[in-house]
């Protein structure tokens, strides 16, 4: 009686086992079901006059210094936004919020730039660039990680439209 | 012509030794005379030895004359020796040498439940054993691999739950006691179990007590107490070789094969033992290394441990146990998720750890009169650890040292057992997530145990703590324990226990200031300490072939320390939490075929909920079941163990603003299997082991964010002599 008490538990088990399936898989994952990227808030505490002011983006580098910034744009290092073909940032806001869909990877620089002159290949000047809260310097930027279908929060940015961030590589980090 | 002389030489030769030599002959039956095969007989020390063949029979040829101790070996059977003398010329018979089964080890003999040696049988608590045999068999790496077989234990991320004591906090805190030889040893800064500096390979058994511990162990003991009992230096090898070698299988879904390579483990150690009856001493030196399963998940680890046991005088005692560990390890914390779940988030990889840690423990012994014992123990345990998790402070650093003492006098006078003694302990941190801390703790202790009747004992104990935590002004409390153990008759016994237990924060959940992985963790100097009482009432029935625990158990926790959320998305500890765990545990172990075959099963039933809002609470799974089917094959020894861990009912599910998929988590359904044998070799004996952990791959979590160990192959060789 015992054995076969027993053996009718190890049986029970087994068969409980092979009733399972094979536990979790990647199909599982929430994962891809959203778009990935960066969102955060642009802060402007004073604006140009409004003949040195014609046009501003939202850059994100893959590699930073770039040699220049149209270069990047135009090689695929850097990412706009809004894209190149439409219509800048708006002007004389006190922030804006934004979010901007990336592919999944490392950036190494978001920021601000803006075109002060008419030369279009040219006239643009770096005037924000994203850092941590607790960074030693607010001109050198802190690299994001983008995580597929996740997007990646707080990249909240600080506009000084009067000092042009130096793109020289001994600058940069 | 030349063939000839040479074949005559050889004859000649042969004949001179067979003549200067003499043979032992016998035979190796069990306790029902049926005769064993493939048991290992051999002269220690000499490079003689056999085996037995099918009718139990063996010879050992050519051996000189003179005395010879011949010892006699089979897995699943206690071994013995004998004592023969050898002429030249003659041979010896011996036997039948019948070896008396011990497949399965029901009733060992326990210190931890009463603080004096007791059959398992005769101790008024819940408590369980792990064998050392066991341990090597599943080639256990580490004591928590070793312990999540043991009904009533589950492991989150690591960290200690004995019936539903514990949830997660990244091990700070432990609810659960851990004592290496009697003494506690748990880390100074966190006050968490370390397992990584437990030398595995010098365990003898584990003792694991469940339930409120504090009147016996002080402040930490709630959920249960577990104790490492290393193995005693005359029983360690004279010489010790041992090689393990495994890899992780290869993960079924392209998603998660982030590595093209195969992930391999490995290990090796040597030992040795010196000395005689008066003094021995033995040295161990370990290492091992695992390139784990995961992305940034490694692990490298050098050991050297040694244990020395003096006996200056009859009666008198010295035990020194001493271990220095050294590790470098990758750090995973969470996968990146579940589409890629053994890979971390992009900003951890290259996340690393490296410590040195380790810990000496001295016993003194004075067996005063066959009444009275005088035991004395001092013990230092020395932790660093440092990291590079938080680049902006570079990296965590802690040190942390704390020396112990204690004494205890254990006096057997008529029907009374009376256990009494006192203890102290300093320890110091410096560290800059926990600053610059000291915190001392001081205690005394008696128990009586009193066999009321023949069948009637009952037992009393009080406990009283005092303790300083570095500025915070010092605090007491006193623990109590009762138990009543009535014997129905030889099998049977009924039991009743209750007691109170306490833990003292750690210096680590009052003072920790740090930032990882977008977590920020803030002080609270006004932590206050955790207490609980609880009790269980139990039955065992123990025969020759059948063994059987029921327990119905209930706890009360108070001020329970949790991790809590604050609005600005920092984390602080605080006494939040009234909770209490109800619930029952059924262990049935029976053999069969003569102890060829033997089972264990074991079941736990955990209700664990908060008491103001009924919640079930975070990370306790409700349902753990634990089987074993172990079989003597004709040449090895067979072991099958199967583990199932409901899924937990409730989570933190703010731990969704950090982990991917952190609701992607489900019940565990373990199988492993091993296979062991012994051979004669070289005048010693070659063990070989083959296990296979998580047999039928399947994919679980561990915790939430973490997938558990994948498919393992492992083959350890081990020679002794």
């Amino acid at each position: 009686m015992r054995r076969l008490v027993i053996m009718l538990i190890w049986l029970t088990g087994v068969g409980l086992y092979l009733g399972c399936d094979q536990g979790l898989s990647p199909a599982d994952s929430s994962v891809g079901e959203g778009p990935s990227g960066i969102s955060g808030t642009v802060y402007f505490p004073s604006w140009p006059p409004a003949d040195s002011l014609y046009d501003l983006r939202i850059v994100v580098f893959k590699t930073y210094p770039p040699d220049d910034i149209v270069t990047a744009l135009l090689t695929g290092q850097a990412v706009a936004y809004p894209p190149i073909d439409s219509t800048h940032l708006p002007f004389y806001v006190d922030s804006l919020n934004y979010t901007i869909e990336l592919p999944p990877g490392r950036y190494e620089a978001v920021t601000v730039v803006y075109r002060f002159g008419p030369v279009i290949l040219s006239d643009w000047a770096l005037v924000g660039v994203y850092h941590q809260p607790d960074a030693p310097t607010d001109t050198i930027p802190d690299p994001v990680t983008v995580e597929e279908g996740q997007i990646t929060t707080d990249i909240d940015i600080r506009v000084n439209f009067q000092r042009h961030i130096s793109l020289n590589r001994e600058a940069a980090p | 012509m030349i063939r000839q002389f040479l074949i005559g030489v050889l004859l000649f030769a042969g004949l001179l030794l067979a003549q200067s030599t003499g043979q032992i002959r016998g035979q190796v039956t069990d306790d029902r005379h049926q005769p064993l095969v493939g048991v290992s007989v051999y002269i220690p020390h000499t490079p003689y030895g056999s085996m037995t063949d099918a009718e139990g029979l063996f010879i050992l040829k050519n051996i000189p004359p003179g005395t010879y101790t011949v010892v006699v070996e089979l897995l699943g059977y206690r071994p013995d020796s004998v004592q023969v003398t050898v002429r030249a010329g003659q041979t010896v018979t011996i036997g039948p040498i019948r070896l008396q089964e011990q497949p399965l080890q029901t009733n060992p003999v326990v210190v931890t439940a009463t603080r004096h040696e007791a059959h398992l049988s005769d101790v008024p608590v819940s408590a369980a054993v792990i064998s050392s045999r066991l341990i090597r068999q599943r080639t256990n790496i580490f004591l928590n691999q070793a312990l999540q077989y043991i009904p009533g234990i589950t492991l989150n991320g690591g960290q200690l739950n004995i019936r539903g004591s514990t949830g997660y906090t990244r091990g700070l805190g432990s609810r659960v006691l851990l004592l290496v030889d009697g003494m506690p040893l748990l880390t100074g800064d966190t006050r968490e179990i370390n397992y990584d500096v437990i030398p595995t390979y010098l365990i003898d058994q584990v003792e694991v007590v469940k339930g409120a511990g504090s009147a016996l162990y002080g402040s930490g003991a709630m959920g249960g107490v577990i104790n490492v009992q290393t193995r005693p230096v005359h029983e360690l090898p004279a010489i010790w070789l041992q090689q393990y070698g495994g890899f992780y299988a290869r993960p079924k879904y392209r998603e998660w094969q982030w590595s093209s390579d195969r992930q391999w483990i490995d290990g090796q150690l040597a030992g040795v033992r010196m000395g005689g009856e008066r003094l021995a001493a033995a040295l161990i030196v370990a290492r091992d290394e695992d390139q784990g399963y995961r992305q940034n998940d490694w692990r490298q680890r050098w050991t050297v441990t040694t244990k020395i046991t003096a006996k200056p005088a009859e009666h008198h005692e010295i035990t020194l146990l001493a271990n220095a560990m050294r590790q470098q390890r990758a750090n995973f914390l969470f996968w990146k998720n579940l589409k890629y779940a053994l890979q971390p988030p992009a900003d951890q990889l290259g996340d690393a750890v490296q410590s040195r840690r380790g810990f000496a423990i001295a016993r003194y012994r004075y067996f005063i009169s066959p009444q009275k014992i005088l035991a004395l123990r001092g013990s230092w345990f020395a932790n660093h650890f440092e990291d590079n998790i938080n680049p902006q402070t570079g990296g965590n650093r802690s040190t942390a040292n704390e020396g112990r003492l204690e004494a205890q006098f254990t006096w057997h006078t008529g029907r009374h057992l009376l256990i009494t003694g006192l203890s102290g302990n300093y320890g110091t941190v410096s560290s800059n997530i926990f600053g610059d801390r000291s915190a001392n703790e001081g205690s005394a202790f008696v128990q009586d145990e009193w066999r009321l009747t023949s069948r009637l004992t009952l037992t009393g104990g009080i406990r009283g703590d005092v303790f300083a935590l570095d500025t915070i002004a010092p605090q007491g409390r006193i623990s109590v324990r009762g138990a009543a153990l009535f014997k129905l008759n030889t099998a049977h016994r009924l039991r009743v226990s209750g007691g109170t237990g306490f833990r003292a924060p750690s210096l680590a959940e009052i003072f920790t200031t740090t930032s990882a992985s977008g977590l920020t963790v803030v002080p609270n100097p006004g932590l206050q300490p955790e207490t609980n009482w609880g009790g269980e009432v139990g039955y065992r029935y123990h025969g020759s072939f059948w063994f059987t625990d029921v327990a119905v158990f209930y706890s009360r926790y108070n001020n329970l320390i949790e991790p809590t959320f604050r609005s600005n998305l920092q984390i602080r500890f605080e006494n939040i939490q009234q909770a209490r765990m109800a619930g029952g545990e059924l262990l049935i172990n029976a053999t069969f075929w003569h102890h060829r075959l033997a089972t264990q099963l074991g079941y736990t039933y955990v209700d664990a909920r908060d008491v103001n809002s009924g919640a079930y609470l975070n990370f306790r799974p409700r349902h753990t079941l634990y089987a074993q089917l172990r079989g003597m094959l004709p040449l090895a020894l067979a072991t099958l163990d199967y583990r199932y861990i409901s899924r937990y009912d409730r989570i933190d599910e703010r731990l969704a603003l950090f982990v991917r998929d952190v609701d992607k988590y489900n019940a565990a359904h373990v199988v492993d299997f091993s296979l062991s044998t012994r051979l004669p070799l070289w005048g010693g004996s070659l063990g070989l082991n083959f296990t296979v952990k998580n047999m039928l791959n399947y994919y679980y979590t561990d915790l939430v964010g973490s997938l558990a160990p994948l498919r393992q192959y492992v083959v350890t060789l081990m020679w002794e002599k």
